[in-house]
């Protein structure tokens, strides 16, 4: 039973880390970035490329391959998704579009990928991270230190990012830009710059997360991000859009619901849950289990999603 | 006549695939982001296979599959169509998704992962036209009827369509009911040109296959679906040379359309045509432009 | 021009050979070189799944041919006439795989090389025969595929045919309890879990613990690790597809599993790699020995190094002998040429059977059959145990 949990643990820290990037693109600009699998496909790839090439330790890897998603991240926004949201005449074409596009850029990065690995796996080198599994207590709990490292990095990062949303002056522009960026810009934010900024955080969680699982199954491949997205809409459903703890609860409820089908029930039917999972919760709790409707992406709202755009620099 | 015999199957899936890009187009047009109609295309391509194998002939199966996935589309559209946007292509995508998982795991009803083969009836090229004919004219008329002015007033405001009289709902439900109904419809096209189907075609692949035909066409009409159809399933003909890049070359055509032509090659094409029209009205009548007034 | 009436010419195949005949049987006795004028290029349009979810397979089985048209072509094996492949990638998509057999069986192509999946190959199978093009398909494990007397022949041995070797192995070494694991979303792999295996373990004596299937996409594999460690099972089946192995592989090992891991076709050196010593001692059943002395198995292996630089996959050797089942087909072919007389060519050719880079090539009803190789991993390596 504490092998579940474990298992749980480990697996719903990887679902977190990446639902947390996709939940905060998708609140703050209203972007559902279906290009996030391949960022985080990408945090995987440039992981292998950096410790084949240099051998060098996760401390050097991890933070370079951050910042390098978070670029791609931002590169996107400035080029395509800020020039969508001006265009836009309401908020729901600017949805519409910008996901479009998205799917768009994710084919780009994954044919890339694709080629330029023959469309094989690889994997990223021990000399980057070594594996080891901790046994404790005899044969009562196995775990390895990459799994331990992913437990504590993401939960550090929620605490840390939930304290930075609520306490900062970043976070609440961040919350005021998600619900009317109109006003805040006439309290002097600037909305696209604090939406490039979001972009950015979200590209670099989603490129940790790659980094982390590439090194956790010793396997990295062009379509290694795909499955995830589902699971990722599934964990923010659950949890709510915008709503971190959500987010968080929602990823490692996931994630111990497939282990337990596993090891307890049909196990094929593992992903099934996911998807399952999605359609009932918005069925009947669509707001999720723990909405906050203080700034949280309106699923009623139709009147503020059908009206035209009041200001002409963008639509969110 | 030989090019024809040569890629006939290439046109045959070129017919299949208007129906269902038609699909998503009737929805998108009345700004409901459904994807639901490809889960009844899948659905309708299994109904099909095992009905056939049961003896049914082949126009009995599709009228029996649209009719059915019209009315599971109607009666899903009333809890379904409530959520919004974003929501509701979530929820649609789910249930797209999940339904290869349920076939493959069915045992030897569905055939598990290999799918059903060997499908005793077929449909020619000729009936496929004929249908697919017969689709257009349906939606073209809804188009240009009530329904269709209607779905255009949503789109664009929905409290003052409601103002105008609009039932909103029921205008929701009956284009989620057409989309499953010509998803169901398509689906058992394909599997009687096939006549083989399978749970591992379906995925994330094919879903944005056909979002890219409703959108590169152009989602105002059925016209920018045929259109948009037409390319997709070309386009790699055309760009054989491309070789292991397509998929990269079709994300391009993505981004490029929707930064460039968000109306699609239609709305495009219109626009152009009306710009056109406009010099040559000024031309004639000497009316001035608006460069000359805004002095 | 190394082909004489009465001597077997497999051997002239690969550029790096000898010269030495290999073979004892009956290879090329039925060849009767020049009763036919062949048109001076055969052309054969090759579907193959380049790219998607299996395209690292097509690739291989595409280096495999292109290697062997070379050999064929430069060492003039059928005098002055020239083998053309034409190369289609289906993207992993039935559709597609149907589309592309149509069209070119409604050209004038003399001959088609299959795709390599099942749910593909099921579907193409009936097209063609109606067409009545030969079609020569590689891997394609899935029913129905090959009928006897009919256009379609097949250069793999169905997993039917290894797994009994593989099972006996594991009876051998005190094997009682099996648990399997297998990719539930794949015909091939699902079909040896679910059907092939199962009877086989039980007139062997062994009892099966549990089975579980995972879905296509599935990255981690910890759970379905713990729940197979906890069984305690003597071996484990780990039936998956590319690159899925390795992560399987690690998890059990991680869960702490310390017994016998074994396999399938997609066991390979390349892909256990990324397990290294975790996949020391695995075991799996193939039909391609790359360590095989037998000097077309080795000509071919050293080939492939030379032009591709990379040890060839099983799937690479399957391509090979594909292309050269044609060749002898085409050698055994009577009459005025067509297709008709081609596949009556291939007919003789696979009933008479030849050496390939597989071994030695036996048809049944114009299938492979063999009894296969079982192969170990030492961590670093690939080493033959047993094998036909």
């Amino acid at each position: 039973m504490i092998q579940v949990i474990a298992d749980s643990l480990a697996l719903g820290s990887v679902y977190v880390l990446f639902s947390l990037g996709l939940s905060l693109s998708w609140s703050v600009l209203g972007l559902l970035n279906l290009a996030h699998g391949a960022q985080f496909m990408l945090g995987a790839y440039f992981a292998f490329l950096v410790g084949e090439h240099f051998h060098v330790s996760l401390l050097i890897v991890l933070p370079l391959v951050v910042v390098a998603v978070a670029l791609t991240s931002v590169i996107a926004d400035l080029l395509v998704y800020r020039r969508l949201r001006i265009r836009a005449g309401t908020p729901a074409e600017s949805e519409l579009a910008m996901l479009v596009a998205s799917i768009g850029l994710a084919a780009v990065a994954e044919t890339i990928v694709q080629n330029a690995t023959s469309g094989n796996s690889e994997f990223i080198p021990s000399s980057v991270y070594s594996v080891r599994t901790l046994s404790i207590g005899g044969s009562v709990l196995h775990i390895t230190n990459i799994q331990v490292l992913m437990t504590i990095v993401t939960i550090a990062l929620t605490i840390a990012f939930a304290a930075v949303v609520k306490w900062t002056r970043f976070g609440r522009a961040m919350r005021a830009a998600a619900v009317d960026p109109a006003t805040c810009e006439l309290l002097g934010v600037n909305a696209n710059r604090l939406f490039s900024v979001t972009m950015a955080i979200s590209g670099g969680m989603a490129g940790l997360a790659g980094v982390l699982l590439g090194i956790d199954l010793s396997n990295v491949s062009f379509q290694m991000g795909d499955p995830l997205i589902t699971k990722a809409f599934a964990v923010i459903v659950i949890g709510g859009v915008g709503s971190i703890a959500g987010a968080a609860i929602g990823g490692y409820v996931l994630a111990l619901a497939e282990t337990l089908v596993v090891i307890y029930g049909p196990a094929s039917y593992q992903d099934a849950i996911s998807f399952a999972l999605i359609i009932i919760v918005l069925l009947v709790r669509p707001t999720g289990l723990f909405a906050q409707r203080r700034w949280q992406r309106s699923l009623w709202d139709t009147s503020r999603r059908t009206r035209s755009c009041s200001s002409r620099r963008w639509c969110t | 006549m030989g090019y024809f015999t040569q890629n006939e199957v290439l046109f045959q899936q070129t017919l299949v695939y208007m129906i269902l890009a038609i699909s998503i187009q009737v929805v998108l047009r009345s700004g409901v982001v459904s994807l639901a109609s490809i889960g009844f295309y899948t659905l309708g391509a299994y109904a099909g296979a095992i009905l056939s194998k049961d003896g049914w002939p082949s126009f009995a199966i599709l009228v029996l599959v649209t009719l059915v996935s019209g009315l599971v589309g109607y009666a899903f559209g009333r809890p379904v169509a409530r959520l919004r946007g974003l929501y509701l292509a979530m929820a649609t995508l789910a249930f797209d998704l999940v339904i290869p998982i349920l076939l493959s795991n069915g045992g030897s009803f569905t055939g598990g992962s290999l799918g059903l083969y060997g499908i005793p009836v077929s449909i020619s090229t000729g009936a496929l036209v004929l249908i697919v004919v017969v689709v257009i004219y349906v939606v073209s008329q809804i188009e240009r009827g009530w329904m269709g002015r209607a779905s255009l007033a949503l789109r664009s405001d929905e409290d003052l369509a409601r103002s105008m009289g609009i039932r909103v709902a029921r205008e929701r439900y009956l284009s989620f009911a057409i989309s499953a109904a010509l998803g169901g419809l398509a689906g058992g096209l394909n599997g009687m040109l096939f006549r083989a189907v399978s749970p591992s075609g379906i995925g994330f692949g094919l879903i944005t296959l056909v979002l890219a035909m409703a959108i590169i066409g152009g989602r105002e009409s059925w016209l920018g679906a045929i259109i948009g159809a037409y390319l997709v399933t070309w386009l790699p003909q055309w760009l054989g040379f491309i070789g292991l890049y397509q998929n990269l070359f079709f994300g391009l055509i993505l981004v490029v359309v929707m930064l460039f032509f968000p109306d699609g090659l239609l709305g495009a094409a219109r626009l152009g045509i009306s710009s056109l029209r406009r010099r040559q009205i000024a031309g004639r009548e000497q009316i001035p432009t608006g460069k000359q007034m805004a002095t | 021009m190394a082909v004489a009436a009465c001597s077997s010419s497999s051997s002239s195949s690969s550029p790096a050979s000898t010269g030495s005949t290999s073979s004892a049987s009956s290879t090329g006795s039925a060849n009767v070189a020049s009763s036919t004028t062949l048109p001076s290029t055969i052309t054969v349009t090759s579907i193959q799944d380049l790219t998607g979810a299996v395209g690292p397979v097509g690739i291989s089985t595409q280096d495999g041919m292109n290697l062997a048209v070379k050999a064929i072509n430069s060492s003039h094996m059928l005098g002055n006439t020239q083998i053309q492949i034409t190369y289609k990638d289906t993207q992993t998509t039935q559709s597609q795989a149907v589309a592309e057999a149509s069209a070119a069986a409604s050209t004038s192509v003399d001959a088609i090389f299959g795709p390599v999946l099942s749910t593909e190959a099921v579907a193409v199978a009936p097209i063609v025969e109606s067409a009545k093009i030969p079609t020569i398909f590689t891997q394609a494990g899935g029913p129905g595929v090959v009928t006897p007397g009919g256009y379609v022949f097949r250069v793999t041995a169905p997993q039917s045919d290894y797994q009994p070797n593989l099972v006996k192995y594991l009876a051998a070494h005190n094997v009682k309890t099996v648990t399997m694991l297998y990719d539930s979303t794949v015909p091939t792999t699902a079909g040896i879990a679910q059907t092939t295996l199962p009877p086989l373990f039980k007139s062997a004596g062994i009892s099966i613990k549990g089975s579980y299937g995972w879905a296509e996409g599935t990255s981690d594999f910890s759970s379905y690790a713990t729940k197979v460690a906890s069984e305690k099972p003597d071996a484990v089946g780990v039936e998956g597809i590319t690159t899925e192995p390795s992560p399987v592989i690690i998890a059990l090992r991680n869960a702490g599993y310390k017994g016998l891991i074994f396999g399938g076709t997609s066991f390979q050196a390349f892909t256990l790699q990324a397990a290294g010593q975790q996949a020391k001692g695995v075991i799996w059943a193939t039909d391609f020995d790359q360590n095989s002395t037998d000097p077309t198995t080795a000509a071919f292996v050293k080939a492939y190094e030379a032009a591709y630089k990379g040890a060839p996959l099983d799937y690479a050797a399957e391509g090979y002998d594909a292309v050269y089942l044609l060749a002898y087909g085409l050698k055994d072919t009577t009459g005025t040429f067509s297709r008709t007389a081609l596949q009556a060519g291939l007919a003789k050719a696979a009933k008479a059977g030849f050496t390939g880079a597989l071994g030695h090539n036996v048809f049944v009803n114009q299938d492979l059959v063999e009894a296969g190789y079982i192969q170990t991993y030492t961590g670093s390596a690939v080493e033959t145990i047993s094998g036909s």
